[in-house]
């Protein structure tokens, strides 16, 4: 049994501090292996998050046979980390661009993920912490497919919901974030002019 | 929002959207809503964004730009069929390249295995190639060798197309390998030489391989280690066809894809008459590759060039050296992945390649072929013998040449020194710098980092061995056999001989009389010896050489021989970087006098000693007259030398640095930005007269507070200076200095640290090495006490350092006495403090060059500590007392800045910004002074004052009280300073009301109200 695997059998067991170890042996595999698929495959393949949270599955869990009730932790473990691996990216790149100084090289690193642009990732952050606060199963989901890359009936499962209202939940979820993205880029755009004034 | 609500929301959402019409959902939204315009607004913004998603968040939020072309779907097949090619069950694709595509297959029969496929593009004639092929078949089958990938099979596809079974390599191109990982180029030859023994195997097994290419060399892991695997064997061969038929030429150079590989022969208008020199060849492209990042000939210009222009090229053109190709690549991106921090390690690798790899490279790429290696297998050789140090076939071996390899083949330890001997005798000494520090730190420092610099030493052997030939006399050759065998290992028996010992050892056999009888001979050795030492930075044995030789000169050739002149102009030298400057003026202007009658003005002696004269005066501040000098050099320069040469360069950056000291900011610039512009590109990044204008460059920035700038660029020129002359170096401790000086301005404390550690760790050495002298131990305790960081200072360890160098000094030396007053004061021995302050004022009354001033304010500083101020009055009817506050010594005490800034706030009333200084202060007193230190107990007291001020009586009270109990403790604390405390609390009480209290510590006073103590 991997460590991994363990971990999985704690946080199932209920050790909350299973679920932080787990998260941060995953946001690990997930950093190292998006740096070096992005170095490996600069060249004509396409990465994809599910890619990298497939294989990040098979390396920690290895071959075991994993219930698939147990690995929903790791899809969640997962999500938040790819979760935050885009939105350190996002924010360094942010950083950098205001001229916070030179890169260096572990920023370097992660900046090799070129992040979706029509997103503002960290926008969308604080929206789905928002909606997270008040609704966790509709941004969990939102969480497992974006994130985490899972299909509509994968995450149903995992979340123990029928697979129309996965399909309802993310449909509403989008167009909530997206109005969510909206109204925050709204204040802060009327923030700005008040400065400016 | 709760998740009820999400849940509300949700749900009319989904409803208004399942509804086709407008009119319909404002029906809807009407009803559901009724009258809850928020929850309507709502629905309405989510169904308006619902129409404006797009595919938010339905693409994943990573992608790597996708090339589509990338993957050429098999034709005729769709992605779920499965596809059997013959005995091969294809599994997907791995790649495509110049000959086709190449898929991941499965073999069932005989052996269950995982093979590679190549399916050869369309235009081929199958069946030619397949027979040819066969023809091989035998051949191939009889390689068999680590580095070589099988091919099993060949065949046709049910569509005609031919293809090849190999044995499955996963691994990524030799040079991509070599980019990823950055390796070095002696990886980079390591990993290169299987390759050729590949190759040698199968030119043995009488198999040509016709296409090497880094394509065709995979390199894969096997226990951690990098395995080079050529495939494609036999392939090139049966797929080839005459490349004379101008009508192919299209289709054929798509078909080879990749001229810069192949050889003149393959060129050749016969073009069938190709033998295993074909791939010497190409494997000589593949080095050029690997050690340059590109190929020899372009390939943007070889893609441009016509039919006949690209035959030319291939046959005729010589393509530029290796080292020729990275200087030329100075600048511009280089693409071997080989670490490099630009242009310095581009300078470095040239020279790194410039000699035995060049000359190996141009070799392998003879256009005649009979010129060549003759085997794989001698090109291999070749290349061990380089990495060996050995002599390489490649190239002239001069004896020069040969010496040069001996003496590389033991790069540290014991023939370092033999060839600093060699250096000795032919006479030259800044290019053993590098070689010093080699050896100086053996153990930590990597060989590589050094190989600019021997590389430099060997360049300048070359030149100066003329020179060693003539000097032919008998007296040296049994001088030079005498100090042949002190570096003998054998004789030296486990000594360390390092270049130091054996420049000791031949400067004591000169002074014993080993040269007597030649004068010429000895002033000759005995200016090598001081330049040496002098470019060592190891100024007293320089200084016995040099004055020894300008002697021994102006006895035997008398004061107007271009060599006593000579002499003079580097003993000039020498005493100007021990700060004897009069002397230096003195000397250099004789010299120059002289220099202008017997040799003339623009000679290259006079402008050498000229330009000395300009730095010399420049020390007592006289820049104007420097300046003078310096325009009539460079003037000179530019006349005889030319723009571009090295002479001129120098002058430029010596007048420029001038000029930014007189504020001629516009010349300045000009000069210093174009001296370090042209110079790094002529010279190189180590060249001194780069490094003199990146400092020069750091100060001119430094004035104009442009201190990012000028860090970047001091810290180059650190660098530089440090991985060149060493740590120890004192030439290294000019840029350290104003780094650390930057630093500091800006704040950055982190980044001081380790620079202060080497400046304490350089004086220590200095201070505690057998034999040092007084001024290396009162070096070590000055930086113990004034180094920049302040928690690095330590006066206690300091003391014992500086008692030394008084001792041994027998007490002359003014500074060294005041140094050790501080460190006394420092550590609480006031006394002993004001003593030996006393006997400093006493050697400088005795006539010594010291600021008075400086030493009396000092002392007048210790005695009010020490509550003597009576003494203090009469040390000085100035007003030194007035100047105490900011005396030297008083911003020597951590944090005391700080407290005279307390100071000034508390006058102003501004309590509360004085609490912040003082907690500064207190926190940082703290940290670098040793517990219940007065001073600690000193800065509390001040700030229950400031407390008190703001009202904070009852943490005044506390503070107050308890200081004053460490104060009384505390040793050698002054009864002013102990009254201060009691004043600080009465006025606590009386500001609080609590008059019996304040009564009470009124009693206690000692003295009547000081009026500075309480305000």
């Amino acid at each position: 049994m991997t460590d991994v695997t363990q971990m999985l059998d704690d946080a199932r067991g209920g050790d909350p501090g299973a679920l932080d170890r787990l998260l941060a042996a995953v946001y690990d595999d997930l950093r190292k292996l998006a740096s070096q698929k992005l170095s490996r495959e600069r060249r004509g393949h396409s990465l994809q998050a599910t890619d990298l949270v497939h294989e990040a599955y098979i390396r920690l869990i290895g071959g075991a046979e994993v219930q698939w009730e147990k690995s929903a932790h790791f899809f969640a473990a997962a999500a938040e980390a790819m979760r935050r691996i885009l939105v350190e990216s996002a924010r360094r790149k942010k950083t950098l661009k205001r001229g916070g100084g030179r890169p260096r090289r572990e920023l370097l690193e992660g900046d090799a993920i070129s992040l979706d642009d029509s997103i503002d990732v960290i926008a969308l952050d604080e929206a789905l912490e928002k909606l997270g606060l008040e609704d966790s199963v509709k941004a969990d989901l939102v969480k497992l497919r974006y994130f985490a890359g899972l299909t509509g009936e994968q995450t149903a499962g995992l979340l123990g919901i029928s697979r129309a209202t996965a399909d309802r939940y993310w449909a509403y979820a989008r167009a909530w974030l997206h109005d969510e993205i909206r109204r925050g880029d709204e204040k802060r755009n009327s923030s700005a002019t008040e400065e400016q004034r | 929002m709760t998740s009820e609500g999400h849940d509300r929301l949700e749900e009319l959402f989904t409803a208004a959207l399942g509804l086709t019409s407008d009119r319909r959902r404002t029906e809807f939204l009407d009803s559901a809503c009724s009258g809850d315009s928020e929850l309507r607004t709502r629905i309405e913004d989510l169904l308006s964004s619902h129409g404006q998603l797009g595919t938010f968040l339905e693409d994943s939020p990573i992608t790597t730009k996708r090339d589509p072309d990338a993957t050429v779907a098999l034709p005729g097949l769709s992605a779920t069929a499965e596809v059997t090619i013959g005995r091969y069950k294809i599994i997907h694709e791995l790649g495509e390249g110049g000959f086709g595509t190449v898929y991941l297959a499965e073999q069932e029969q005989p052996v269950r295995r995982q093979v590679a496929l190549k399916i050869i593009k369309l235009g081929m004639d199958t069946k030619q190639v397949i027979a040819r092929f066969e023809a091989e078949r035998q051949a191939l089958a009889l390689m068999e060798h680590p580095n070589i990938a099988r091919v099993f099979d060949a065949g046709a596809t049910e569509s005609g197309r031919p293809y090849f079974v190999m044995e499955l390599v996963k691994g990524t191109t030799v040079t991509d390998y070599c980019q990823r990982n950055a390796l070095g180029t002696r990886e980079r030859l390591q990993l290169f030489l299987p390759i050729c023994h590949a190759i040698q195997h199968a030119h043995q097994k009488g198999v040509i391989h016709r296409d090497l290419k880094p394509s065709n060399i995979l390199v894969t892991m096997r226990e951690g280690a990098p395995v080079p695997k050529v495939i494609d064997f036999g392939i090139a061969k049966a797929t080839s066809q005459r490349l004379t038929d101008k009508t192919l030429f299209t289709e054929m150079r798509q078909f080879i894809g990749t001229p810069e590989y192949m050889s003149p022969d393959q060129a050749e208008a016969s073009g069938m008459d190709v033998d295993t020199r074909t791939d010497i060849y190409s494997l000589g492209v593949l080095l050029y590759e690997l050690l340059t990042g590109a190929t020899p000939f372009d390939s943007e210009t070889l893609k441009a060039a016509s039919y006949d222009e690209l035959w030319r090229i291939i046959r005729e053109v010589e393509p530029p050296k290796p080292s020729l190709r990275i200087t030329r690549m100075s600048g511009t991106k280089r693409e071997t992945g080989e670490k490099t921090d630009g242009d310095a390690s581009l300078t470095a690798l040239s020279r790194r390649l410039r000699g035995d790899l060049d000359w190996i490279v141009m070799k392998a790429l003879e256009k005649d072929r009979t010129r060549r290696y003759a085997t794989a297998k001698d090109f291999a050789d070749d290349i061990e013998r380089h990495l060996n140090h050995e002599p390489v076939l490649a190239g002239a071996p001069s004896w020069a040449y040969t010496l040069t390899k001996f003496v590389r083949r033991h790069r540290v330890g014991v023939v370092a020194a033999s060839f600093v001997l060699v250096a000795i005798i032919a006479g030259f000494s800044l290019a053993m710098v590098g070689l010093v520090n080699a050896n100086r730190s053996r153990e930590q420092l990597a060989v590589e980092a050094n190989a600019a610099m021997i590389a430099r030493a060997e360049a300048d052997l070359h030149r100066d061995l003329a020179q060693a030939e003539t000097i032919t006399s008998a007296t040296v050759s049994a001088f030079l056999q005498e100090m042949l065998s002190v570096v003998d290992p054998n004789e030296a028996l486990g000594r360390a001989v390092t270049v130091r010992f054996v420049l000791d050892e031949a400067a004591r056999k000169i002074e014993e009389g080993a040269l007597s009888g030649q004068p010429t001979v000895e002033a000759s050795l005995r200016m090598t010896l001081g330049r040496t030492y002098l470019a060592l930075g190891l100024y007293d044995p320089a200084e016995k050489q040099l004055r020894a030789a300008q002697s021994i000169c102006t006895e035997v050739h008398g004061v107007e021989s271009p060599v006593t002149l000579r002499a003079n102009g580097t003993l000039a030298v020498l005493l100007r970087v021990r700060g004897e400057l009069a002397e230096s003026e003195a000397l250099l202007r004789r010299t120059v006098d002289i220099q202008d009658q017997v040799l003339g003005p623009d000679d290259e002696d006079t402008l050498v000693t000229r330009t000395e004269l300009a730095l010399a005066l420049q020390g007592p501040g006289r820049f104007e007259d420097a300046e003078k000098i310096l325009r009539r050099v460079y003037e000179a320069r530019r006349r005889v030398n030319g723009e571009e040469s090295e002479k001129t360069l120098e002058a430029m950056v010596h007048l420029g640095g001038v000029c930014r000291i007189l504020g001629q900011t516009d010349e300045a610039q000009r000069l210093l930005r174009d001296g370090l512009h042209r110079s790094e590109q002529l010279l190189g990044e180590s060249h001194p007269c780069t490094r003199a204008a990146v400092y020069q460059l750091g100060l001119f920035r430094e004035d104009r507070r442009e201190l990012e700038q000028a860090e970047s660029l001091y810290r180059r020129s650190y660098e530089l200076d440090r991985s060149i002359l060493g740590a120890d170096h004192p030439g290294t401790s000019i840029p350290r200095n104003s780094l650390l000086r930057v630093l500091r301005t800006l704040q950055k404390f982190e980044e001081m640290r380790p620079l202060v550690e080497e400046q304490i760790a350089r004086l220590r050495r200095a201070a505690e090495r057998p034999g040092t002298v007084a001024s290396d131990l009162h070096s070590f305790a000055w930086v113990l006490l004034y180094c920049e960081l302040v928690e690095l200072r330590d006066p206690a360890a300091a003391l014992p350092f500086a008692e030394r160098a008084v001792d041994m000094d027998g007490g002359q030396d003014a500074n060294y006495l005041d140094t050790l007053a501080v460190a006394y004061a420092r550590s609480g021995h006031l006394g002993r403090a004001i003593e030996t302050q006393r006997r400093a004022l006493a050697q400088v009354r005795a006539g010594g060059p010291f600021n008075r001033d400086q030493l009396e304010s000092r002392l007048v500083e210790y005695l009010i500590l020490n509550g003597e101020f009576l003494e203090a009055t009469k040390i000085s009817l100035s007003d030194v007392a007035s100047r105490v506050g900011e005396s030297l010594i008083s911003e020597d005490v951590p944090g005391q800045s700080e407290v005279i800034r307390s100071e000034k706030l508390m006058r102003e009333r501004r309590y509360p910004e004085a609490v912040q200084h003082l907690r500064i202060c207190l926190t940082s007193r703290q940290k670098s002074l040793p517990e219940g230190h007065w001073l600690i107990a000193d800065v509390k007291s001040r700030l229950g004052e400031a407390l008190t001020g703001k009202g904070d009586f009852l943490e005044a009270e506390v503070a107050l009280i308890l200081s004053h109990g460490s104060l009384t403790e505390a040793v050698d604390v002054s009864p002013a300073t102990l009254d201060q405390s009691i004043a600080r609390i009465v006025s606590l009480y009386e500001a609080w009301d609590r008059d019996d209290d304040a009564e009470r510590w009124r009693q206690r006073r000692v003295r009547p109200a000081d009026p500075g103590s309480n305000r």
